[in-house]
């Protein structure tokens, strides 16, 4: 029983430690959606969660960068 | 430039892991109101690297005219956005800011395979990713006491019948 529990705090707590910084991570894109296609364009559209620091500090909220090609977002 | 996949071409039956490049000049808008209350665009370079999950190349469809094929998998994406902003009025383009940042990220995507039926494999024709949140450590960690209590009280209880079961 406590050998169980022992068990299973150490596995939450590692599984907390190894999240952490993906998580803590400023700029991952954790809204949004990336398409390309072979015709050579893609779309970044960055949907929301954009720290307030990234990009110069100018706050931005959402953003759409294409890439090359003449997709449009 | 733009995207480049690797593979460009796979057989069918074969196992792959898609590796594609989104690199070259950017362009688009942002959602941030300039102090002028004016548009904002922006311009730079990207150069973005996304790596699938393994993936295998169903049999070719039968009938030439089959459309494309649909392959789900996960994907992670780093990569750089090196880009300019400038307020577009009537006045004509400031630059408002400037920044270089490394971006990550990943999620579940959809890979397009365009069958060739003349040389019998296919060809890569796009990338369609949906990032997805990572989960706040926190919020892992409630969810995990909770397993932990939720298994304790099983095995007491299990414990206690035992015991009154022998006592019998």
């Amino acid at each position: 029983m406590r050998t169980l529990c022992t068990v299973l705090a150490s596995l939450l707590v590692s599984l907390g430690l190894s999240l952490s910084p993906a998580w803590a991570d400023p700029f991952r894109v954790q809204d949004g959606t990336l398409r390309g296609d072979v015709n050579g364009g893609a779309v970044l559209n960055w949907n929301g969660g954009i720290p307030s620091d990234a990009f110069g500090g100018l706050g931005l909220s959402s953003g759409a960068f294409t890439i090359g090609g003449d997709l449009q977002p | 430039m733009g995207g480049t996949f690797n593979p460009e071409v796979v057989l069918p039956g074969q196992q792959f892991t898609l590796a594609a490049t989104f690199a070259g000049d950017v362009g688009g808008e942002v959602g941030v109101p300039s102090a002028g209350g004016h548009d904002v665009d922006v311009r730079g370079t990207s150069d973005l690297r996304v790596t699938s999950g393994r993936l295998m190349a169903p049999p070719l469809p039968g009938g030439a005219e089959a459309g494309f094929i649909e392959l789900t998998t996960h994907f992670s994406m780093s990569g750089v956005l090196d880009v300019a902003f400038f307020e577009v009025s009537d006045a004509g383009r400031h630059p408002i800011g400037a920044s270089r940042n490394d971006v990550f990220g990943r999620g579940n995507a959809i890979i397009l395979l365009q069958p060739l039926f003349e040389t019998g494999n296919y060809q890569v024709a796009a990338f369609d990713g949906t990032f997805e949140p990572v989960p706040e450590p926190s919020t892992i960690v409630l969810l995990g006491w909770g397993v932990v209590i939720l298994a304790t009280r099983t095995i007491s209880r299990r414990a206690a019948r035992a015991t009154v079961s022998r006592a019998d």
